[in-house]
């Protein structure tokens, strides 16, 4: 990067599967109270602000509108962007690189419960001429998907359970998950069908949340934070846009993003340079593809690396230690968010019992999920 | 929590219901037209042949995916192709469940870019990736247009 960006200040709320007794815009002020906390900054010495979301789940059209307040941005300069958290984080290190901002806070939240309809949302980013005739659920685009995955790399559905089985187990040692949970291999495989091969269990379930975190230039980090977190690569990529398109076997998205990344961070062995990984798991098979493609895996390696306890707490290379999606919970445009909250943490050395023994650099990854082939990928680092 | 104040009990918590109806008309396009028109007319499937780099689409592009370059050919192609993927759905686009699962797949056709996701009516022995299909058509008088002149594709 042209010059260095650090986290000065993270901010988040936890995550549950129902907020009854908050707003959104009160779940966003909580997280923002905490980073500007963290950062030492009132808001009013933030030099421009970031939120990532989509309006058919904020329920609001022109969302933006409905974002300064809570981020105590009003009268100030503000944008939304409808991706996931992690190109936002992209675009606040960009501003950064113009000189032109020394500070940014980006944010993100999922109030999913808000939502009665979430699956007919869901259907409505399907193709209108081409896939939503079909009438069949959202979900069904992730079943095909797994099938041609599983077949043609070798991986199995029982290695896919195994995902499940060590992320939600993980998100036990989170207190911020929502979804954690003790489970067997066979739980996983008698779970109720959603789209053969993907069951119920395969699939993160929403859960409620904020993120915001504070971007800092060099220069104003050193000065803010004793621990500042540096985002020593970034990139996004789309894919294949149109499903009927796309290989399904890997992640183009994820493959192009990591290669940018792994560029600007001289990352050149994955396995080797790096001591965690946040991996989009919104459904099992995706954290197996996303490894593969992402090249931290062989094809149809992840799999085995998932049994024989690589990617575990303790591993050569632990995946999802936060719990992941699948155990902290579906957070849609706020999911990569949550991963680079988990990596701050771990790089601050306070990730409390779940913590990795001098975790030096980590890797975070989101996909903007059913139907897209759009994904970001950062590397950040304590050095 | 940073608020002076929170709800402390369950008959404080309260809401409100929103829903507003959104209807669209969507355009199908020239390229879109013309794959529905031969569909409806022929009972036929067309591709975009890109003159440039040689790439065939389906569905059919008026530009190339590939190289961005302007497309003006179409060819016909077989309504029989390859089940490259298939997945049981046992869920509608409401969540509603079904007692049996609609089996959809995406079916490739031979050299060209891209396929079609749709129905299919395979016994389950023979349900393998892989294995030849070939669309089943309504017939021509009840054909309208759309993704549903197409019945299933059926093993070969
Ligand atoms: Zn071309």
């Amino acid at each position: 990067m042209k010059e260095r960006v650090a986290i000065v200040g993270i901010g988040v709320t936890g995550f549950s599967s129902v907020s009854p007794s908050i707003s959104f815009k009160e779940l966003t002020y909580t997280a923002a109270v905490k980073a500007y906390h963290e950062a030492g900054l009132h808001p009013k010495e933030i030099d421009s602000f970031i939120t990532a979301s989509e309006d058919f789940m904020e329920g609001y059209s022109i969302f933006d509108e409905y974002v300064p307040d809570q981020m105590g941005a009003v009268m100030r300069p503000v944008q939304t962007v409808t991706a996931d958290f992690i190109q936002a984080l992209g675009i606040g290190c960009m501003m950064i690189n113009t000189g032109r901002f020394r500070t940014i806070a980006v944010e993100a939240h999922s109030k999913a419960s808000n939502v009665k309809t979430l699956n007919e949302v869901k259907a409505f980013a399907l193709d209108p001429v081409y896939i939503r005739p079909l009438k069949e659920n959202a979900d069904f685009l992730a079943g095909l998907e797994m099938k041609r995955f599983l077949e043609e790399t070798g991986n199995t559905e029982e290695q896919c359970a195994e995902v499940i089985v060590k992320n939600k187990a993980n998100a036990l040692n989170n207190p911020y998950a929502a979804h954690a949970a003790s489970l067997t291999i066979d739980d996983v495989l008698s779970s109720p069908p959603i789209s053969l091969p993907l069951k119920e269990l395969d699939a993160a379930k929403p859960a409620d949340g904020a993120i915001m975190i504070v971007l800092a230039s060099e220069k104003e980090a050193k000065a803010l934070c004793k621990k500042p977190i540096w985002i020593r690569g970034i990139s996004w990529f789309s894919g294949q846009g149109n499903p009927w398109c796309r290989d399904f076997a890997y992640a183009d998205y994820a493959q192009l993003a990591a290669q940018k990344a792994f560029a600007m961070a001289g990352i050149a062995n994955p396995l080797k340079d790096l001591d965690f990984a946040e991996i989009c798991d919104e459904y099992s098979y995706k954290e197996l593809q996303h490894l593969e493609s992402i090249g931290i895996a062989r094809k149809g390696e992840a799999g085995f690396l998932t049994q024989t306890g690589v990617t575990k707490l303790g591993g050569l290379l632990p995946v999802n230690v936060s719990g992941g999606s699948l155990g902290v919970g579906h957070t849609y445009e706020a999911s990569g968010g949550m991963k680079v909250v988990e990596a701050v943490m771990q790089l601050r050395h306070e990730a409390g019992i779940r913590q990795i023994p001098n975790a030096k650099t980590g890797l975070v990854q989101s996909w903007r999920g059913v139907p897209t082939a759009t994904g970001a990928i950062a590397i950040l680092s304590n050095e | 929590m940073s608020f002076k104040e929170t709800i402390q009990s369950n008959i404080q918590l309260s809401y409100f219901e929103g829903q507003i109806p959104v209807n669209y008309q969507y355009t199908l396009g020239v390229a879109g037209n013309k794959f529905f028109e031969t569909l409806k007319q022929k009972g036929e499937f067309i591709a975009s042949v890109c003159s440039h780099c040689g790439v065939k689409t389906i569905y059919p592009l008026i530009y190339c995916e590939e190289c961005f370059n302007p497309i003006d050919t179409y060819v016909s192609i077989e309504l029989e192709g390859e089940l490259y993927s298939f997945t049981k759905c046992y869920r509608d686009y409401q969540g509603n469940t079904y007692d049996e699962p609609h089996v959809i797949g995406l079916i490739r056709f031979d050299g060209i870019k891209g396929g079609i996701i749709h129905r299919l009516n395979i016994n389950e022995k023979d349900l393998k990736l892989g294995i030849r299909v070939k669309a089943k058509l309504k017939p021509t008088n009840k054909r309208t247009g759309g993704l549903d002149d197409i019945v299933c594709f059926e093993k070969v």
